[in-house]
């Protein structure tokens, strides 16, 4: 009987092991994991405080504030923000992924101080076709507070519209809280879709994560 | 006849067990395998430890609960499974590490 051959069980029992195993991790991800990870590092008051771009996305599916405590002042903090872009500063990520390899700044560039209203954030580069070589830009500044908040908005897919908000709230001369918040209001409306928010969800706090502890380390570095 | 069917039945068990190690294994490498078909040369190593370190982990934990079944269904075999789970140990280890100190983690960042 073919259907009691050993590696047709195997097989089945692989497939039922992975459903209950993700249905598991998906249980734990939404039960607890979930609302960790989208306000790792913020208090309360910090999630619950207005930041700049809130009335963009009212009732974001996704709504990332994170934040993270710099010994060092804003004015201190506020220039590592302002030059970050691919080919700039860099995003203090992954540079291989984010910054085509080359090394996110470990010095205050003084020629990209001088973001406004207006500029758009080179965000990438173009590796093949008619517009191979020339940055790509994902990333609009659409209001700025020298020292004390910024608010970027995506421009391109899957992100676009969502709004990415800095703050940066004095403790004290010397402590800086820093908060990032990451709203979108995406829709699950393709296969696509699903696929690429269910990343998103789970994985892009590893890469804003990143972000604010290499903020921290360059400003209080500096 | 009934210790001889037990003993059958005990054997079939073994042997679907072992498919089930081999076919999770055969998943494990997959998830390496295919980044490196797919990704330019420049970044392959590089996001085979991104990989590792993220959506690898969770095939990895797979792995680790199939290895513990086998400590119990697979005697004959324990140090196989315990080989196995060592080794996963210590990548779920080099996970959090890396993690949790994730701003000083150079080779992961440049």
């Amino acid at each position: 009987m073919l259907k009691h051959h050993p590696l047709l069980r195997a097989i089945s029992m692989n497939i039922m092991a992975w459903i209950l195993f993700l249905l598991v991790l998906l249980a734990l991800y939404f039960a607890w994991l979930r609302e960790y990870q989208m306000n790792w590092g913020a208090t309360a008051e910090e999630v619950g405080r207005y930041m700049a771009g809130d009335e963009l996305h009212e009732n974001p599916r996704f709504d990332a504030t994170r934040a993270v405590q710099i010994n060092a002042a804003p004015e201190q903090i506020w220039p590592w923000i302002v030059q970050m872009g691919y080919s700039k500063g860099g995003f203090y990520g992954f540079d291989k992924l984010d910054n085509g390899g080359i090394p996110s700044a470990e010095r205050i560039i003084p020629e990209y101080q001088n973001l406004k209203v207006g500029d758009s954030i080179p965000s990438g580069e173009y590796t093949h076709g008619e517009h191979k070589g020339e940055l790509f830009y994902l990333l609009e500044v659409v209001e700025m507070d020298p020292h004390e908040s910024m608010l970027w908005v995506f421009l391109g897919t899957p992100w676009k519209g969502a709004t990415w908000s800095w703050g940066l709230y004095r403790v004290d001369d010397e402590h800086t809280i820093l908060v990032s918040r990451l709203r979108q209001s995406y829709t699950f409306d393709s296969f696509q879709a699903i696929i690429s928010w269910s990343m998103i969800d789970t994985l892009e706090i590893l890469m804003m994560r990143t972000t604010l502890l290499g903020i921290k380390r360059r400003a209080e570095n500096m | 006849m009934v210790e001889k069917g037990s003993v059958v039945t005990s054997e079939n068990k073994i042997k679907t067990y072992r498919w089930f190690f081999y076919i999770s294994l055969l998943q494990l490498l997959a998830f390496f395998i295919v980044p490196a078909l797919v990704f330019p040369i420049r970044l392959v190593l590089h996001i085979e430890i991104i990989s590792a370190l993220t959506l690898g982990l969770v095939v990895a934990l797979f792995f680790l609960l199939v290895n513990v079944c086998g400590l119990y269904i697979d005697k004959s075999r324990r140090s196989l499974y315990v080989s196995m789970l060592i080794i996963i140990g210590l990548w779920l280890l080099w996970a959090v590490i890396s993690w949790s100190y994730i701003e000083h983690m150079d080779y992961l960042l440049r």
